[in-house]
């Protein structure tokens, strides 16, 4: 501490940050990486919001003074360093920038992405306008401010809390490994605990990362005074314990529905991703031990409770990452949709740190992908028939005959199909229409309206039900509904208004009650096309869709999550792994957040193809079973104890 | 030979096509999905392009550059794979419909050679000293042989995964799957495999083509992958001599961040013994792998080379721009006009010092 008094200026960042990340994290940021980190913050984040409001007013200061201060660093060259990796960083590619406006630029020119803000920053310093590099640029008042509370700020210890540059963060593993026993004396205590007095005051301001209003935040010039100015100075050593990183998780602790560590047997992880890690590794055990490998249907709710024993070593087996003939590679969910039985289709890592390699990123080859578009497939019924009958053909095999009776048999049910898909779209476009049409005139220059009416002819081809010869293709054409997707406001701007919790009624496509499916069973080999929807009254459609017709009612939140998907190319199956992992999310969290809460603070979610059927097993495993996956698990969930939940949430939902 | 005048080439420095090479006159209306040159049995030159319409085109190509469409087949679902028999009398076509065909140049007629149980990916012709067939290899994870007289195929290999690139160059054949695999087989007397091959590649195989060392035997073979880079592999040399080199990126200058291409075919010269390769980034690479140097990169074209090919005596060097689907469909823009360039190659493709 004397030793940093002695410097007056050391360089600090302009960005006050929240985030739970090594500053050093390097170039070779894999998507296990990215993924532990969710995980690690998830799971920080239950953790932090179950020790939250235990520990006593001092202890909370110490906390957000550490969480939020304006970081100081060695030298120079260091604050760049952590510019670049925490503030300019792209979240789609993880392209380290330079400046706000850099970063800006780079999005909007590589990823036709606005940035309105620099991550991991406060709302008052997040304008991505403000060129800053290192110390340069930064307003002098700010300078001026910053000198101030450094040196006069703080009646005791100066610069106690900003100066000690945050020490290196205890690695996620190790996080984990201690997760439950961590924090023992803060895990307890929650039940009836009143909501926290800072809980977000301000409905209209758009939750950010790191923003969470606290009541220890330090207030930063030019932010509106929330709370009088506490005494910061008296708490001793900055915080470094692992118990604290929670909180620098990145989400806003207010919104944080309280789940104790000691109220959960470590047996059920707490999160989807975390259970997702949990049944990669049962699936990596099992593997090992010879019994059958994972298969396209989930698996049973009970071996994912066993295998998930503890959340402690987390095995990143991420399938993503692993090399195409991995035999517990993931089989993305696409692959059962495609009723295709044994192919399995893993996902290849195609965004690296500095690159993108330009193929799909399910590991098919260019040729299979572009065959299952039915634009080659229908030449192909048309004319096999034909040219069966017309050319003297040597040996018409077997094969042949029969391929061209199913096809006579698909053309029949196309043309059933077809019919229903027509009301359905009708419904949509009444649905969705309004919603879209004016964003969409608004927003879409030329050449996205090109690719748009492309993309709408592709699906609306795409929306014929697939022959189901034609196993070749894995990753179903799901028909994404033309009217409500491909239309939206591209995209998600922070200062959209927020919707109702927006649960997408994936307890439906999950396991469908009235299906007469036991539950737990997924009959999911069936499904040939999923179906998103507005229209709650589409579940009915589901019966005469059959069980081939997948639906899934969704808000336009989703669409919009899932139009930002689409313009990323990510595939249909991880948009689907996507929806249904934030449904599970939303339903763990009992609608404390909304989705798209959960997708700004975690971009990568939408943004990187990592997740999986071992994955999407573990969040419906993590589920309790029964009650979990049916609609009516919002209003009452298993696993967390009702009273704990009401007081922590959202005023907007209460 | 195919003389460097330049009275035939087409068009001016326009950006369709940047190399100032011979354009294939009717070309296809979709991708191009595999080309061949006529084999050396015959005089002339002609040269054949599947494509993803559904037709398999063929061309006279004159010494001056000049194209005349000869005929042109169709299949019931896209072509994906075309080569000639040794004598150059026919044309095997096989594809999306699962057939393989035998397209017989001097009647014209077609006939139906071969079937799987899922789209074809590749078919070659095998002139062995004791037996001639037709090799086929599917998405149905087999490999077939086919003796053309018979609709049963004359042997199965079972592959460990779908089969997504071969090259057969008697006696030797490799076959690249899904999942990474490799197989060498050796074709002497009956087809079997040859050795199990380690490849440091971490991506996908899209294409691999089979090189011969100096005394004209097929010795090894380089195999291209998704990620712009390219293995060349020998059978039969130390592993020192192996390596893989990146091709087919974008150095990201321009906004520091790398674009990175499949590659998408790899063809050897016959005569150099040097390599092209040709890639989802519109560009074709001419490369001496002994040397370990790039001869010469071309420009960028509007849309990515899919395939390429050498004429039999290494004078002309074709390579076809089209889509190949590497950003989906959102990126498939049908009005755009599907090329076939020709280009004399036989200077360039020179190693440069020769050992």
């Amino acid at each position: 501490m004397g030793r940093k008094k002695k410097k007056q200026s050391r360089p600090w960042c302009w960005y006050p940050f929240c985030f739970l990340e090594d500053c050093d994290d390097n170039d070779e940021d894999d998507l296990q990486r990215s993924l532990l980190r969710n995980h690690i913050s998830l799971l920080a984040d239950n953790l932090y919001s179950g020790c939250r409001s235990s520990p006593p007013p001092q202890e909370e200061a110490r906390r957000t003074d550490t969480v939020y201060c304006n970081r100081e660093f060695e030298d120079e060259k260091i604050l760049i360093q952590h510019q670049k990796a925490k503030h300019f960083k792209c979240h789609i590619c993880h392209k380290k920038l330079y400046t706000g406006p850099g970063l800006s630029i780079h999005c909007m020119q590589v990823h036709k992405e606005a940035i309105d803000k620099v991550p991991n920053s406060l709302p008052n310093r997040s304008n991505i306008e403000i060129e800053i590099y290192g110390m340069e640029g930064i307003p002098p008042n700010d300078a001026k401010e910053h000198e101030r509370q450094r040196n006069g700020g703080r009646p005791g210890s100066p610069s106690s809390g900003e100066d000690e540059p945050v020490q290196k963060k205890p690695k996620p593993e190790g996080l984990l490994g201690s997760a439950p026993g961590a924090m023992p004396g803060m895990a307890t205590g929650l039940p009836g605990m009143p909501p926290q007095p800072g809980m977000p005051p301000l409905p209209g301001m758009a939750p950010h990362p790191g923003m969470a209003p606290h009541p220890g935040m330090p207030p930063h010039p030019g932010m509106p005074p929330m709370h009088p100015m506490m005494p910061m100075g008296h708490v001793g050593p900055p915080f470094m314990g692992p118990g604290m990183m929670p909180g620098m998780s990145g989400m806003p602790s207010g919104m944080q529905p309280p789940v104790s560590g000691a109220s959960i047997p470590p047996a059920r992880p707490l999160f989807p991703s975390a259970a997702a890690a949990a049944v990669s590794t049962a699936a990596s055990t099992a593997s090992v031990t010879g019994s059958a490998p994972l298969g396209t249907d989930f698996k049973p709710i009970t071996s994912v409770a066993s295998g998930g024993g503890s959340i402690g070593p987390i095995k990143p087996t991420f399938p993503a990452y692993s090399s195409a003939g991995d035999s517990i590679c993931a089989t993305a969910i696409g692959n059962s949709l495609a009723n295709s039985g044994d192919q399995k289709v893993t996902l290849i890592a195609t965004t690296g740190a500095a690159s993108k390699i330009i193929h799909p990123p399910e590991d098919l080859s260019l040729e299979e992908i572009r065959a299952r578009l039915p634009k080659y497939q229908r030449r192909q019924i048309d004319e096999s028939g034909r040219s069966a009958q017309s050319e003297a053909v040597v040996t018409v095999s077997q094969h042949q005959q029969a391929a061209a009776l199913q096809q006579a048999a698909v053309q029949q049910q196309q043309a059933v199909q077809q019919q229903q898909q027509q009301q359905q779209v009708q419904q949509q476009q009444q649905a969705a229409a309004n919603v879209a049409a004016a964003a969409f005139q608004a927003d879409q220059q030329q050449r996205q309206q090109q690719a748009a009416a492309l993309n709408a002819l592709q699906q609306q081809q795409q929306r014929f039900p697939r022959p189901p010869q034609a196993v070749m293709v894995p990753a179903s054409a799901a028909a994404m509904p033309v009217s409500s997707v491909a239309l939206m406001a591209p995209l998600m701007r922070p200062t959209m208004t927020l919707a109702a919790p927006a649960l997408i009624h994936g307890g439906n496509m999950m396991r469908p009650p009235p299906m007469g499916l036991p539950p737990g069973v997924r009959k999911i080999d069936d499904v040939r096309e999923i179906v998103y929807t507005t229209d709650s009254r589409r579940q009915k459609e589901r019966m005469r869709g059959g069980k081939n017709v997948m639906i899934i009612q969704i808000e336009t939140i989703e669409i919009k999550i899932l139009d930002r998907m689409i313009r990323h190319r990510i595939s249909t199956t991880q948009r689907l792994v996507v929806l249904v992992r934030l449904y599970v999310l939303t339903v763990r969290l009992q609608g404390a957040r909304s989705l798209l809460d959960e997708c700004r603070m975690n971009p990568v979610w939408l943004l990187k193809p990592c997740f999986t059927i071992q994955a999407l097993q573990g969040m419906i495993g993590a589920l309790p079973p029964g009650a979990a996956m049916h609609p009516a698990f919002a209003a009452a969930p298993m696993g967390f104890p009702g009273p704990m939940l009401t007081p922590m949430m959202h005023p907007r939902f209460r | 030979m195919f003389n460097q005048s330049n009275s035939l080439r087409t068009g001016t420095s326009n950006t369709s096509n940047p190399m100032q090479d011979f354009e294939v006159v009717s070309p296809p209306d979709d991708s191009v999905s595999s080309l061949a040159f006529s084999p050396a049995s015959i005089s002339q030159n002609f040269l054949v392009a599947g494509s993803w319409d559904c037709n398999v085109r063929c061309w006279e190509v004159e010494q001056s550059g000049k194209t005349v469409p000869k005929s042109m087949q169709s299949m019931a679902a896209p072509v994906l794979a075309v080569c000639w028999s040794d004598d150059g009398t026919k044309v095997f076509m096989a594809g999306c419909d699962k057939t393989a065909k035998c397209w017989d140049l001097a009647t014209n007629q077609s006939v139906q050679v071969a079937a799987h149980d899922a789209p074809i990916r590749t078919c070659h012709w095998i002139k062995a000293s004791t037996y001639s067939c037709l090799m086929t290899g599917s998405w149905d994870k087999t490999l077939r042989f086919w003796d053309l007289r018979s609709p049963k195929p004359a042997l199965i290999i079972n592959l460990p995964e779908r089969c997504y690139c071969s090259d057969v160059d008697y006696p030797m054949a490799v076959v690249g799957t899904a999942g990474r695999g490799l197989i060498v087989y050796h074709l002497e007397t009956s087809p079997r495999e040859y050795k199990p091959v380690e490849l440091s590649l971490k991506y996908q195989y899209r294409c691999v083509a089979i090189f011969r060392d100096k005394k004209k035997v097929p010795t090894g073979f380089a195999i291209g992958s998704t990620e712009g880079r390219v293995a060349i592999h020998h059978l039969n040399l130390s592993t020192k001599e192996n390596f893989t080199f990146k091709c087919h990126r974008t150095n990201g200058s321009a906004n520091g961040y790398q674009d990175i291409y499949a590659v998408n075919d790899i063809a050897f010269h016959p005569v150099h013994g040097t390599v092209v390769t040709v890639g989802g980034d519109g560009t074709f690479g001419f490369w001496d792998k002994d040397a370990r140097t790039k001869l010469k990169s071309s420009d960028t074209m509007e849309q990515p080379i899919t395939r390429c090919c050498f004429n039999h005596n290494g004078q002309i060097f074709a390579y076809a721009v089209s889509y190949d689907w590497s950003k989906g469909h959102e990126y498939y823009n049908p009005a755009k006009k599907n090329q076939i360039f020709l280009r004399p190659c036989y200077e360039e493709l020179k190693p440069k010092a020769t050992p």
